[in-house]
């Protein structure tokens, strides 16, 4: 009767003190871009799955890497072979906290300045970031955008030097949220 | 002789740029290009992913024909994404159309079954498929 009770407990209080407001959407996009002179690269995911918590300001990201979406098919496949060895490291993830949640008045329309601190893992390398982002509240609809500056050898990411004029070092990541869902309260 | 050789050189020379241009604008491939590596029904695919490691190696870029009941089609950005349901109710498999399937996806309607296929790309909260097509 004791083990019972003892059971029950454990299933329920966690649930009582973690009781968030998560936000939820499956329709993220991730899209990145490298500018150098000899050649201009863009890649797009439109399926991103993100979960924010209104109340903590904790949130997360994740991206399956083979469905970055590239205009041409040798991108494409350089990208996935050799660069981000999808296959190995199917799946790449943001976990984190917007530290300033405390700021964001969820009642009033605007567009609020966001700093994120968390752990980015990429192509089997994880690390902490610090960027800078916004949050919009636009008629009790929440979206939000983030730009991430990745440096490739950060994520051990060689690219060899016969095409190193077409990749830039330094590629610019930017996330949008078209639209976060209230998924539970 | 001279000639002969100058010729297959030349030939050579335009035959190489030819391939060489023609892989260099090649266009990533979808459904409708590449033919079917695999042919599951919705659950199967899901039941599949129980071992996630086990089902990527087996079936990441792969292309799959899933036969299942579609649970949602919803616009994405200039596309469509159509969720069919399996078993789970927390597991869903999502196949992002083409643009090309803009008009033919119109007539899909929820509760319908139906038969896509698409490239997998792995498991998030659903199952993943892109450039994907509507078959039947």
């Amino acid at each position: 009767m004791l083990s019972r009770f003892l059971l029950i407990a454990l299933f329920t209080l966690p649930s009582i003190s973690e009781a968030q407001t998560k936000y939820f959407t499956k329709k993220g996009q991730i899209s990145f871009y490298s500018d150098t002179p000899v050649e201009k690269i863009e890649a797009h995911n439109k399926r991103v799955t993100a979960i924010l918590e209104k109340e903590s300001g904790k949130i997360e990201f994740s991206v399956l890497i083979t469905a970055f979406e590239f205009e041409k098919a040798l991108m494409q496949e350089h990208f996935n072979e050799n660069y981000m060895e999808s296959s190995k490291y199917p799946k790449s993830t943001f976990k984190g906290n917007i530290s300033n949640i405390q700021s964001v008045d969820f009642s009033k329309d605007g567009e609020y300045p966001l700093t994120l601190d968390g752990e980015l893992t990429m192509h089997g390398v994880t690390r902490k970031v610090n960027e800078k982002g916004k949050l919009i509240i636009s008629k009790g609809k929440i979206s939000a955008s983030a730009t991430i500056n990745v440096a490739l050898k950060d994520y051990n990411i060689s690219v060899p030097s016969v095409v190193g004029a077409k990749i830039a070092e330094i590629i610019r990541v930017e996330i949008v949220i078209p639209q976060f869902d209230l998924l539970k309260k | 002789m001279k000639k002969i050789l100058f010729l297959l050189f030349a030939a050579t020379l335009i035959a190489g740029s030819w391939y060489a241009y023609r892989e260099f604008t090649r266009k990533p491939g979808n459904a409708n290009s590449e033919s079917t590596d695999f042919k599951l029904t919705a659950e199967e695919l899901r039941a599949e992913f129980d071992n996630e490691d086990t089902a990527n190696k087996k079936l990441l870029n792969k292309y799959i024909e899933v036969t299942g009941t579609v649970e949602s089609v919803s616009p994405n950005e200039g596309t469509t994404d159509i969720l069919l349901s399996t078993e789970d109710p927390m597991t869903g498999i999502n196949i992002h159309l083409i643009s090309e399937e803009n008009e033919k996806v119109k007539s899909v309607k929820p509760g319908e079954k139906i038969t896509v296929k698409g490239k997998c790309n792995g498991k998030l909260s659903d199952i993943e498929l892109n450039a994907g097509i509507i078959l039947d």
